[in-house]
């Protein structure tokens, strides 16, 4: 079953004459507990595609399904509760609130849901992030690493759907780069958790099931791995 | 040094937003304190040209002055200028036909003197020689005389005596009727002059003045003529130590010399030197208020980007800038800044109150008549004030600026580039907040208070500036208050302007004229008094306060005397204000059936050595409570004219009311009332109908339907307001002098707190973004922020308003030096400091929220980052 289907999907910028088309018309569908890596030059529009597919942006024309909805026929409120729900999205900038704790960051998708927050899978979750002893350190006082292990718990902690990793080791240097890796892997594997990931890494492409090119917008290579 | 400095104004233009709200935070603060001093000097000098142009240009005048003192007077350096005028004498006409002022006052003024003394013409002009005359207009109107310009007078000049005596324009006309002395006129000289002019009725002319002043120019000393000056002196500070010096040097009486001390006074002059201390003190604590706001304006624009600066200063050091270079480059962004936004606050402040004035005026002159006559706003900019004002704002400038080059160098360069600063819990303990604030407001308002408790230094610089704002409002409304007391009780408590007098008329006609009144348009409240006049036994009922104040021996009462005792009125007023008066003193209909309700404060003014104003005394005449039964006697009036007592009666005070009845004077009855329900009125029996009170919005209308009515009742009618023009256009002037000052420093205010929260928004853009890109909704976001808005307008109040109260107590202690006025706790500026404290933040935070929430979430995650 396709958890998540990209149909006709275009992303421009600006009017024309001076049009910038960051996306053209991209179509491609991916299955559930599939790992895809997205690779390609800076200003391919990897990055745009990712955020179309998790709801953050708007496209120009086409679509985007999740799960089998159409997530851009849904309202801005709508579409932000399906967010929090469906999609967990992991920034290279990792973007974590920073005036909340670790596990206040954590739990905070599943708190703005008005969900009680699941303590067993919680604490299976820091012990796997390995933030067990850090739960009430705020962001500034993390390394990197840790801060990117804080998002990648954020985005896990509503089981979402699908999981979308912006460049998710940029940041970081490659022993940090592993562990993070190893995480997504983790959580592919032990949670059949969909994973899409964007990056420059050859090495971490190569761990994935799945593995798309995209230059100048368009798709240019779509081949699954091993 | 050179490329700092270029890469200092880069910075600045690429992070505009940042530079514009620091540029505007100047701004405000240097146009707060121009603001307020233009609004202050251009307030002062239309009152003093007002003086000026009602009752003259100069300092003092002195009267009976020989040619020696002329002489010495004019050559001396300390006067400015100086007016010369000798009386002529008084000449009599048949053609004035008001029996009080049957004279023409004759004086000759020099040019100087008609400049000083305000003359002001209505038609044609001043005299040019002594055989020119100028009249004023009122000789044509209550005088009744048929003069017109281009008319000759030949008249006879002499003066006015009795019993050898020589009388002047302070000796009313003794026409013989009331106590027999008749004054005498005698004629010593004819004179003829031409009307040149027709001026408005001079203001040294008194009111009850035998002559009617006519001018004509001064053009040599004229022998056997008193000569009185005008002058002015070169600096008004010495004027009272200038007539010291003029009493003693001269021998001139202090009686012929007058001061002008209501112009004096608006020029901030004082004849004591108490008032001028107070005054002092008081400017100098408004003055430290608002240095101290916009002081604390200019840090705040600061404050907000000092994260970001802080983190290129870091980015510098880091690449090798020393402590010198960044210093320097500093002090140039400061130089930059200040050049741009001292004078933009300089525009921003003359333009505000440019156009405050502008609309004051308008207010003024609107309908046709003035307001206030001799009034006109113009805009005075007081440039030492603007020079104090830009000076204090470039130190202020330069040790805001400062902060972030003594942060930055304190911090390791890379700390300063990942932002550490700004959330550091140092004791772990604190990272608690309470469980039941998300319990009750949802994880928003849990996000919103950790918000709060966890990034102090961003919070601090808004709440800040909302308890400035807070303590600014309170303190200055109790300036206000407590200084110029123009809505002490006296203004406030007088609500009718219009009584009827119905003594000797029937109860019918009464009736009928109270019911015609009540219908007639713009009137709200109409009473009908009725008065019954008794005597009670002071030595049982009153205070010992009322014994002391009234004089009263009480050696001639008691039950062996036969002295009939002192006055109590009972009065009453109608069914609708009875009941209305119950309501608002606080008894209840049936609390105050068949019996009383006690008013009986009186209050007097006691003047004190050395201060100008007095003190105000209250004290209560009876010493009845609620409850209590008195014993009162019926009087008639017996053969020798004497009170005699008709019997004896029993009346019980169902309270005692702090407010007084409609139809009393301003400072109370000056003895005890009770007042009763008409129903009661008709029991006791035997009063008097005494008048009708209306309250209304427009005496002269009222007035017309009246005189319809009745034409007769010309002469019973008092018209308060027409009686209190004058002083009612001072409370105008003062109450738009204040509430313009209160609402440039309340604008002020306000632009402060919303340029620092929407700053404060607009920086924590990211922030929000994140939150939505990981499913906050936008109802949640607005949740969240309101629940901001609340902490942080709860915080401001809870620190704001007691200190408020505590300066604003400050400040009338401060005043009670002058005017010993009960302390007025400011509800009213609290309760509107609440309001508006919550109103404007709602206001500001739904006015970025709305423009956060137009951000594409991913651009702007992404844009800060980079």
């Amino acid at each position: 079953m396709d958890i998540l289907k990209v149909e006709n999907l275009t992303k421009t910028y600006g009017k024309k004459p001076n049009e910038v088309i960051a996306l053209n018309d991209v179509s491609f569908s991916i299955p559930k507990g599939q790992f895809v890596a997205i690779v390609g030059a800076s200003g391919s529009g990897k990055s745009t595609l990712l955020h179309l597919m998790g709801g953050v942006d708007r496209p120009s024309k086409g679509k985007v399904w999740i799960e089998g909805s159409d997530i851009y026929q849904l309202n801005h409120d709508a579409l932000a509760i399906f967010r929090r729900r469906q999609v967990g999205l992991i920034y290279q900038f990792y973007n974590l609130i920073p005036i909340l704790t670790v596990k206040e960051n954590i739990t905070l998708p599943t708190r703005l849901d008005g969900k009680k927050v699941d303590e067993s899978y919680l604490k299976e979750l820091l012990y796997i992030l390995g933030l067990e002893d850090r739960i009430n350190h705020l962001p500034n006082e993390l390394s990197g690493g840790q801060q990117q292990r804080v998002s990648i718990g954020r985005a896990m902690m509503n089981r979402p759907a699908i999981i979308l990793a912006d460049e998710p080791t940029g940041n970081l240097d490659s022993k940090s780069s592993r562990e993070i890796i190893d995480l997504l892997k983790l959580s592919n594997q032990k949670y059949h958790q969909t994973l899409v990931v964007i990056t420059h890494d050859e090495n971490i492409a190569l761990e994935a099931d799945r593995i798309i090119t995209i230059q100048d917008g368009k798709i240019v290579k779509d081949e699954m791995n091993g | 040094m050179k490329m700092l400095n270029e890469i200092t104004i880069k910075n600045m233009k690429k992070n505009r937003k940042r530079s514009i709200v620091t540029i505007l935070g100047i701004s405000l603060s240097v146009a707060l304190i121009c603001a307020v001093t233009t609004f202050v000097s251009s307030f002062q000098t239309s009152m003093v040209n007002r003086v000026k142009a009602k009752e003259g240009d100069y300092h003092m005048t002195i009267s009976s002055v020989t040619n020696e003192q002329l002489q010495y007077l004019k050559e001396n350096v300390q006067v400015e200028k100086i007016g010369i005028s000798q009386t002529i004498g008084y000449a009599k006409t048949e053609e004035l036909k008001n029996e009080d002022k049957p004279y023409l006052s004759i004086e000759a003024l020099d040019e100087m003197d008609i400049q000083s003394k305000g003359i002001t013409l209505t038609q044609g002009r001043l005299p040019q020689n002594d055989q020119e005359i100028v009249i004023p207009e009122h000789t044509l109107q209550n005088g009744e005389a048929k003069w017109k310009v281009g008319d000759t007078l030949t008249l006879p000049v002499g003066e006015r005596t009795i019993e050898g005596e020589n009388l002047n324009q302070h000796n009313p006309y003794l026409d013989g009727k009331d106590d027999d002395s008749l004054e005498t006129f005698t004629a010593k000289e004819t004179k003829t002059y031409q009307i040149v002019g027709i001026m408005e009725r001079p203001s040294f002319e008194n009111y009850s003045a035998p002559g009617y002043t006519a001018i004509t120019k001064w053009e040599k000393p004229l022998a056997g003529k008193t000569t009185s000056v005008t002058l002015s002196l070169k600096k008004p500070k010495e004027v009272y130590s200038f007539v010291k010096d003029i009493e003693k040097n001269l021998g001139i009486l202090g009686e012929n010399i007058d001061t002008h001390d209501s112009l004096l006074a608006q020029e901030g002059i004082f004849k004591s030197d108490r008032t001028n201390e107070t005054i002092a003190v008081l400017a100098l604590i408004v003055i430290a208020i608002i240095i101290f706001t916009s002081a604390f304006v200019i840090r705040n624009s600061f404050t907000i980007s000092l994260t970001e600066k802080t983190r290129e200063l870091g980015m510098l050091a880091s690449i090798g800038a020393t402590a010198k270079q960044i210093r320097n480059s500093i002090l140039w962004e400061g130089v930059i800044l200040g050049v741009i936004s001292v004078p933009l606050g300089f525009f921003l402040g003359i333009l505000a109150i440019g156009i405050v004035l502008m609309i004051v005026n308008s207010i003024i002159q609107g309908g046709g008549t003035p307001l206030v006559d001799h009034f006109d706003l113009t805009l005075v900019v007081s440039w030492q004030a603007i020079a104090v004002s830009a000076i204090l704002s470039a130190i202020m400038i330069f040790i805001s600026s400062l902060r972030p080059a003594i942060r930055a160098s304190k911090i390791a360069p890379i700390d300063a580039i990942r932002e550490n600063k700004d959330i550091n819990i140092k004791n772990r303990k604190k990272l608690k907040t309470s469980q039941w604030l998300g319990r009750i407001f949802g994880v928003e308002g849990e996000i919103a208070s950790k918000n709060f408790k966890r990034s102090k230094r961003k919070y601090r610089t808004t709440i800040f500036s909302i308890f400035l704002s807070i303590i600014l409002f309170i303190s200055m409304n109790s300036v206000v208050d407590n200084v110029f007391g123009f809505s002490s009780l006296e203004f406030q408590d007088r609500k009718y302007n219009l009584t009827v007098n119905l003594y000797e008329k029937t109860e019918e006609y009464a009736q009928q004229l109270t019911e015609q009144a009540k219908q007639t348009e713009g009137v709200k409240q109409v009473a009908l008094e009725k008065r019954k006049s008794v005597i009670i036994d002071p030595s049982k009922y009153y205070t010992p306060e009322a014994i002391e104040q009234k004089g009263i021996s009480l050696k001639n009462y008691g039950e062996q005397s036969n002295t009939v005792g002192e006055n109590l009125q009972i009065v009453s007023l109608g069914n609708d204000v009875y009941q209305s008066y119950l309501k608002e003193v606080g008894i209840s209909v049936e609390e105050a059936k068949g019996k009383a309700v006690l008013y009986d404060t009186n209050i007097y003014y006691q003047q004190e050595e050395g201060k100008d104003g007095s003190k105000r005394v209250s004290y209560e005449i009876l010493n009845l409570e609620k409850g209590d039964t008195m014993t009162y006697e019926t009087t008639a009036t017996g053969e020798q004219d004497q009170a005699v007592t008709t019997g004896k009666k029993e009346i019980t005070i169902a309270g005692r009311a702090d407010k007084p009845p409609m139809g009393a004077l301003y400072s109370g009855y000056n003895i005890a009332v009770l007042i009763v329900s008409d129903q009661m009125m008709k029991e006791l029996g035997d009063y008097t109908l005494s008048k009708m009170i209306i309250e209304c919005d427009n005496t002269a209308k009222v007035k017309e339907e009246l005189y319809k009515i009745d034409t007769g009742l010309k002469e019973d009618i008092f018209d308060y307001d027409e009686q209190n023009q004058s002083e009612q256009s001072m409370v105008l002037i003062i109450s738009i002098f204040l509430y313009g000052f209160i609402a440039v420093i309340s604008v002020i205010g306000v632009t402060n707190v919303f340029n620092t929260i929407t700053t404060n928004m607009a920086l924590r853009n990211r922030e929000f973004a994140i939150l939505k890109s990981i499913g906050m909704t936008q109802k949640e976001f607005r949740k969240m922020i309101h629940f901001e808005s609340l902490l942080y307008g709860t915080k401001a109040l809870v620190f704001g308003l007691p200190i408020g109260v505590l300066l604003s107590y400050g400040i009338y202690k401060v005043t009670t030096n002058i005017y010993e006025t009960p302390y007025r706790f400011p509800w009213g500026p609290i309760a509107i400091s609440i309001v508006f404290v919550f109103a404007i933040i709602f206001i500001t935070m739904r006015y970025s929220m709305k423009k956060t929430e137009g951000l594409n979430t991913i651009d702007t995650i992404r844009q800060e980052n980079n």
